[in-house]
């Protein structure tokens, strides 16, 4: 059962890890023809954060290598949050959707076991798809002959996405359950998505708003914070109880609920 | 005019929706971000002034016009134009795969209408949505320039880069025709308009951070940007033509597979 | 004469698998026209290129005389469709799709809605997506016949209906029928198409094989015969008009075409546990009189 839900999954898997070969790889490709010049950026310190986001310089200097990859980085993620939105979609309503929800649910295994292999083939393709992120990442730079200073960085980038796409996974797996008609969850899923986006800016150009940064979830793990080697604790507590708590409601919801068109 | 107005009904609560999303968050920027953004102008411009503008040159400050009202629009603008690239998906993709997802295409065309017809009567219900939003868009700007802009950017050349937006829009319809109709399946508009919007946004802010002007033909926001015109008063002649191109083939195929194919029995 | 449904070596390949070929068709105006078929036969090929959703690969289709594809518009104004599977949009009531519906002819059919809507017992408020399968089959008769075609096109209609609703439904064809439409039914059940057509056109992988009037199927027609017998079955019944004979222990199968009480007086013979006497199922009717 689970080797037919990867097999459903396969081509959108493909389709993704194009579009993400196509940030990283392109990405880091161009790279070479940047001119570093860092002892100038000292300045910025000085600038307020609108003018800084305005800028496109949040915190990080796009002319090194660590700062540009933690550019490439950040779209990666929103390219891995959304694909996690569809995967979570997918698990909990494709059924439904192509009514054939009677033909799998009527087989002689609980609705949690069902879901549950449904959702296991959903963290696998978005693990596989964090890891060939770090892949991709890796070959570029050879590829490319940079010396890879970052190595350490560009794992734990990886982790930042795996840790973001998952909770955004599960919110999408509990509002699917939780709303009884297919398209809505993913629907509000999405919805949720781009307004975390649009609070992330509002962070990014607001000077005394940290607290905003709890609902902006791509901001979890700044640029300074990852480059410097370090995954902000809270937050990646944040991430996995959160996951969990999603997790847990949405099996309760969906053993109960009723199974309808 | 059945199929249109039914079309406009079923568009009409979402459209509300992004309407007051779009001018909330225009608000939010040009009215509320932007009068500390311009405060904060006169320190960082005496602070620059210490360096040779060939510094400014490297970190992609072309002029002054980065710290005026029309180039903190065009920081804006990259959130706004996201949005409404993935509403005009959102709707063109919802109006044109309705029979698809609720399997009854044979419905819609065993009533004496032509194929044409229909195409033609769901494409105009779509721009009429997005250009009535648009414009609803295009009037807030005025109003919020009119409250707060300083006198960098004539409201002649404003108002051309206002109306990117609406050019925005129409190449997202176009794409989101093309995907409705080619897809076997969709599954799910949100899904796929948001897909498609976040997208853009990724190739162009690529497009931006790589500074690759050939990328920017592949990076939908980027044909109707409105620094250009705040900076010479038209939009990027070569731009806007590939876009029309794209637009034309999208719609263009999408009607001729629309009237031709074989419709697939459920 | 003019007919209503007219097709000459009407062909239509799905890239190259089989959809039908040489199909040959003449429908006369006012006739209840049968059409059967086992499934993926071909019918719903025929019906989807007669109503314009699909495009032949080569020979003609004329409706009312006009061409199906160039004059798709001006045929559809009079022709009402009932799907064998119906969908509709799901978030709208009964009665707003066909509203919406209507919107599409030139006529008032709100009279028609009503009258049709309390016949088949149809609550109009609901919505579609709260509908089971034979309210949402109830809507689309409705949805067929509310702007009073001339030519209806009926595919597998009774499928989901139950017996009461199908005996309504035909008496609204029937009634559709008196007022002077032509009907097109298809079917994979000959006991319905038996019931309610003047002519029948039997279609198999593709071709037409046989096209014949109701009555001189009946009177050709076979009955498909099982007896249980108490003690031994005969190895055989000495009876004109037997084929496919088949006897076990206590029990045999025969196929009859011929003189019932002839049949009647040949099995009153024996002493009989049970008996059933059908109408042959359409594989039986394709193996044992169509054959050769």
């Amino acid at each position: 059962m689970l080797r037919r839900e990867l097999k459903t999954g396969r081509r959108a898997f493909l389709l993704w890890t194009f579009g993400l070969f196509f940030i990283v790889v392109a990405g880091l490709t161009k790279f070479t023809g940047f001119a570093g010049n860092t002892e100038v950026l000292k300045i910025f310190d000085d600038f307020p954060k609108i003018v800084l986001a305005v800028f496109g310089m949040v915190g990080v200097d796009v002319s090194t290598l660590p700062g540009f990859y933690a550019i490439l980085a950040f779209y990666s993620i929103i390219c891995a949050v959304i694909y996690g939105i569809s995967l979570g979609a997918n698990a909990v309503n494709r059924e439904s959707i192509d009514k054939t929800y009677e033909f799998i649910f009527t087989k002689p295994r609980s609705r949690f076991y069902v879901i549950n292999i449904k959702l296991l083939g959903g963290i696998i393709y978005l693990t596989a798809f964090c890891l060939l992120n770090l892949l991709f990442s890796f070959a570029a730079t050879a590829l490319q002959g940079i010396e890879n200073t970052i190595s350490e960085q560009m794992v734990l980038f990886s982790v930042a996405m795996w840790l973001i796409s998952f909770l955004f996974f599960m919110l999408c797996v509990f509002l699917s359950a939780l709303i009884n008609k297919p398209e809505k969850g993913a629907q509000a899923a999405n919805a949720v998505f781009l307004l975390s986006f649009l609070i992330g800016m509002a962070y990014d150009i607001l000077e005394n708003a940290a607290f905003l940064r709890y609902f902006a979830p791509l901001k979890y793990f700044s640029y300074g914070e990852v480059l410097s080697g370090t995954l902000n604790t809270k937050f990646i507590i944040i991430c996995l109880v959160a996951s969990f708590i999603f997790y847990t409601a949405a099996s309760l919801i969906f053993s109960k609920k009723d199974l309808l068109d | 005019m059945n199929i249109f107005a039914y079309e406009i009904k079923s568009s009409l609560k979402s459209a509300l929706i992004w309407a007051i999303a779009l001018v909330a968050v225009l608000a939010a920027l040009m009215l509320g971000a932007y009068p500390s953004y311009s405060d904060a102008k006169d320190q960082i411009l005496s602070l620059l002034s210490n360096y040779p503008p060939e510094f400014l040159a490297a970190f992609g400050m072309k002029s002054n016009t980065l710290f005026s009202y029309g180039g903190f629009y065009s920081f804006a603008f990259a959130y706004l134009g996201l949005m409404g690239a993935i509403m005009a998906s959102s709707v063109s993709i919802s109006v044109f795969s309705r029979e698809k997802r609720f399997k009854c295409t044979d419905f819609l065309l065993t009533k004496p209408v032509s194929r044409p017809f229909v195409f033609f009567a769901k494409f105009f219900a779509v721009l009429l949505v997005i250009l009535a939003v648009s414009a609803v868009y295009i009037a807030a700007g005025i109003i919020f320039y009119k409250s707060a802009a300083d006198d960098s950017v004539t409201l002649q050349r404003y108002f051309i880069a206002l109306t990117g937006f609406f050019f925005n829009q129409l190449f997202f319809v176009g794409l989101g025709v093309f995907y409705a109709t080619f897809a076997k399946k969709v599954r799910s508009v949100s899904a796929a308009a948001n897909a498609i919007g976040f997208a853009a946004f990724i190739t162009s802010a690529l497009a931006a951070l790589l500074e690759d002007a050939k990328l920017e033909y592949l990076a939908p926001p980027k044909y109707f940007e409105p620094l250009t015109v705040i900076e010479t008063g038209s939009f990027d002649t070569g731009l806007v033509a590939a876009a029309a191109l794209i637009f034309v083939l999208c719609v263009g195929l999408s009607f001729y597979r629309y009237c031709k194919s074989d419709t697939v029995a459920v | 004469m003019s007919f209503v449904i007219e097709t000459k070596d009407l062909t239509k390949y799905y890239g190259k698998s089989r959809g039908i070929i040489d199909v040959n068709l003449e429908v006369g105006e006012g006739e209840i026209f049968g059409f059967i078929g086992p499934n993926g036969a071909g019918k719903s090929t025929t019906i989807r290129t007669l109503l314009g959703l699909i495009y032949k690969s080569s020979g003609s289709a004329k409706v009312f005389g006009l061409d199906c594809e160039k004059d798709k518009v001006r045929i559809l104004e009079d022709v009402g469709y009932l799907p064998s599977e119906v969908f509709y949009y799901e978030k709208m009531r009964a009665i707003d799709l066909l509203k919406y519906s209507a919107g599409f002819y030139k006529k008032d059919c709100s009279a028609k809605i009503r009258e049709l809507s309390e016949a088949l017992e149809l609550d109009l408020n609901k919505k579609i997506e709260e509908m089971s399968l034979g309210n949402k089959k109830k809507v689309g008769i409705v949805q067929g016949l509310l702007h009073s075609p001339s030519l209806i096109i009926l595919d597998e209609p009774t499928s989901g209906l139950d017996p009461l609703m199908q005996k309504t439904f035909f008496s609204l064809i029937e009634e559709e029928r008196k007022r002077g439409a032509t009907v097109l039914f298809s079917s994979h059940i000959l006991g319905e198409v038996q019931r309610i057509c003047d002519r029948v056109a039997i279609i198999k992988e593709g071709r037409i094989i046989k096209t014949q009037k109701i009555s001189e199927l009946r009177e050709n027609s076979y009955k498909k015969v099982s007896v249980i017998t108490q003690g031994a079955a005969p190895a055989e019944i000495n009876l004109p008009g037997v084929s496919a004979y088949q006897a076990g222990d206590n029990h045999l199968s025969f196929m009859y075409k011929g003189d019932i009480n002839a049949l009647v007086s040949a099995i009153g013979g024996y002493s009989l546990s049970n008996i059933d006497i059908t109408d042959p199922s359409l594989e039986e009717i394709f193996l044992h009189y169509y054959e050769v």
